[in-house]
């Protein structure tokens, strides 16, 4: 209930701060309007800026504003309201061009007074923004360089739209007007900072060391590192951190990856990866003793935010990586809760955690059925893919009363949302995270 | 899943901001709300080249508009205000038209006995439209820096220019 409640504050709130500037512009002596089409370009540009301006607190993973969605869900709004604001920062030259076609003259830099020029400059600067964050994949550009194109430009584009606003300055010629203007601009500068600065500061006094690289099945790794000169990190079952191998966290060279260690031994961390990228296909070559930090721990994907009287796992690929968490953790809690774990992959071969999940079904409550899409001709067992057949097949007549927690790639979690429906299960009892962010 | 709850809470937020933006352009230029309430004057002048009405009908200006129609734009005077028939986009018709130097030697017969204008002098002649710039007083009073009249003129009226400076339009 209480997160319900601090979600909607923070709802509220946002819209709020995003709507303010344009009440502030109208308190006092306002200046006479310049017809409707015009003031309407106007107020779309100072709402978009403002739109942009608060994505700096929701890209700083500040928990309190995360926790009551789920950072995913942050990120996901984050992306999509970009998408708008973007969308009405370019209303505000499309509209005043066209009501007032003689102001096409003014994207002649040669000849436009500054603050228009620079008011273009920062437009182009949000549209590489955009164009580079939808479509990274098609440019082939990789993530480590979007991030840095990602960050910088961002800031660009809002200190030229800030300036553009100052020079203009039909709006914000009073001191009072000129000041709050100024004071939403601090607060964005004040929470990028601690993004970029103090947080990097806070993770550098935090170092791990990578205790050892461990080769597992399914073209993956896992990575235990050590805590040096700290108790390590709380986190719970299934959640995950940022990581940085082998650089300072100043750079921005962090990728999100799932714990897979049990929560219950904080000095000892394991994190499980899949060669899937850029960054993820050397992770085996990392070397012992080499430095990383982590910024952590984020997520609501863990059996400690649903209580239940027992628990369905779906997992795909990677996305055991948290559940093997979960269940090492209630293997330590002795929690003997009952646990049914639908596992998706290719072939038994390459099936993470095999022989683990065998030893876990000695000491939990768990019953694990394996469907593969690839078998061999000896394999007995379910094959293709999840659906709702697989499933009915060997939940339990409770199953009402279970939570499900579904991880895995995103077109296997829209397929089971569909499955588990058809079932009768309620999507209120499913649960998820999703990282496609890019 | 996840991905919905972003997308509409986007979407809502959006359209929120889209309402109150539309509000904000409707308090600051309310014209678009408002239906003539009483038959409005015709223009008496010609209106090309002529965009900024605010110029001399502004509350400052020479003829300035009322108050209710403060924040008012430009665009919006000629929504209600349309030029009358009768006064079309012409000049003022000047026949038969005197010469320059004739305008100039021109010898005032109607002199005021309290001005005690009886001295021949050259009499400029008004070479623009007179139409809707009938306070002469505003750019050639005695003190102004663009045309001044002579310090003679100093406490006559408006009505007095035209009884000798004739328009003549070249």
């Amino acid at each position: 209930m209480r997160h319900i409640w601090r979600g909607a504050f923070w709802i509220a709130l946002y819209l709020l701060l995003i709507i303010a500037p344009l009440f502030v512009l109208l308190i006092g002596q306002a200046p006479p309007g310049r017809g409707f089409w015009r003031e309407f370009s106007v107020g779309l540009g100072f709402a978009g800026l403002s739109m942009m301006g608060l994505q700096f607190f929701l890209t700083g993973r500040f928990r309190h504003i995360t926790s009551p969605y789920g950072i995913d869900v942050v990120y996901h709004f984050h992306r999509q309201i970009a998408i708008i604001a973007f969308f009405f920062i370019l209303l505000h030259p499309v509209i005043l061009i066209s009501s007032s076609p003689s102001t096409l003259v003014l994207l002649n830099p040669l000849t436009a007074p500054w603050w228009i020029t620079i008011g273009t400059g920062g437009l182009l600067a949000f549209i590489i923004v955009i164009v580079t964050s939808l479509y990274r994949i098609e440019m082939g550009i990789i993530f480590e360089h979007w991030r840095i194109i990602h960050g910088y430009m961002s800031v660009v584009a809002v200190a030229f739209s800030m300036t553009h606003i100052a020079g203009v300055s039909y709006y914000v010629q009073e001191p009072v007007k000129r000041w709050l203007w100024i004071s939403m601009v601090i607060g964005w500068i004040l929470a990028l900072l601690y993004v970029r600065i103090v947080k990097p500061i806070s993770m550098l006094r935090r170092p791990y060391l990578i205790e050892n690289v461990i080769k597992e099945r399914g073209d993956s790794w896992t990575l235990a590192l050590k805590p040096h000169g700290h108790k390590g990190m709380n986190f719970r079952p299934g959640q995950f951190a940022w990581l940085t191998i082998g650089k300072s966290p100043f750079a921005i060279r962090e990728h999100p990856f799932s714990f897979s260690s049990s929560a219950m031994n904080p000095g000892q961390i394991e994190m499980t990866i899949k060669e899937l990228g850029d960054f993820t296909s050397k992770i085996g070559e990392v070397a012992r003793g080499t430095r990383a930090f982590m910024d952590g721990p984020y997520g609501t994907f863990t059996i400690d935010h649903y209580r239940s009287s027992g628990y369905v796992f779906i997992a795909g690929g990677v996305g055991i990586t948290p559940i093997i968490s979960i269940l090492r953790t209630m293997a330590d809690r002795n929690d003997l809760r009952p646990v049914v774990l639908f596992y998706q992959s290719k072939t038994l071969e390459g099936t993470t955690f095999r022989e683990e999940l065998e030893n876990l079904k000695k000491r939990l409550n768990l019953q694990v059925i394996h469907i593969l899409s690839q078998p061999a001709d000896d394999w007995e067992g379910e094959t293709g893919r999840i659906n709702e057949k697989v499933i009915a097949k060997y939940l339990p007549s409770t199953r009402m009363d279970y939570e499900y927690l579904v991880c895995g790639p995103q077109p296997m979690q829209m397929a089971l949302k569909e499955a588990l429906e058809k079932l009768g299960i309620s999507l209120e009892r499913v649960q998820s995270e999703s990282f496609n962010f890019v | 899943m996840r991905e919905s709850y972003s997308v509409i809470l986007s979407i809502v937020a959006g359209f929120f901001v889209a309402v109150v933006t539309v509000g904000f352009a409707m308090i600051q230029s309310p014209e678009i709300l408002r239906a003539p309430e009483r038959e409005s004057i015709s223009i008496p002048h010609t209106i090309e080249g002529r965009t900024q009405c605010d110029g001399c009908h502004g509350i400052r200006g020479i003829r300035p508009y009322p108050v209710r129609h403060m924040g008012w734009s430009n665009e919006s005077c000629k929504k209600c205000h349309l030029p009358a028939v009768s006064h079309a986009i012409e000049p003022v018709a000047i026949t038969p038209a005197p010469s320059f130097s004739e305008a100039s030697e021109a010898v005032v017969k109607n002199h005021s006995a309290e001005k005690n204008i009886s001295d021949e002098r050259k009499i400029s002649p008004i070479t623009h439209q007179i139409e809707a710039w009938e306070d002469c007083i505003k750019c050639h009073s005695v003190d102004n820096n663009i045309m001044p009249a002579p310090a003679d003129h100093t406490d006559w009226g408006n009505n007095m220019c035209t009884k000798c400076h004739v328009v003549h339009l070249f």
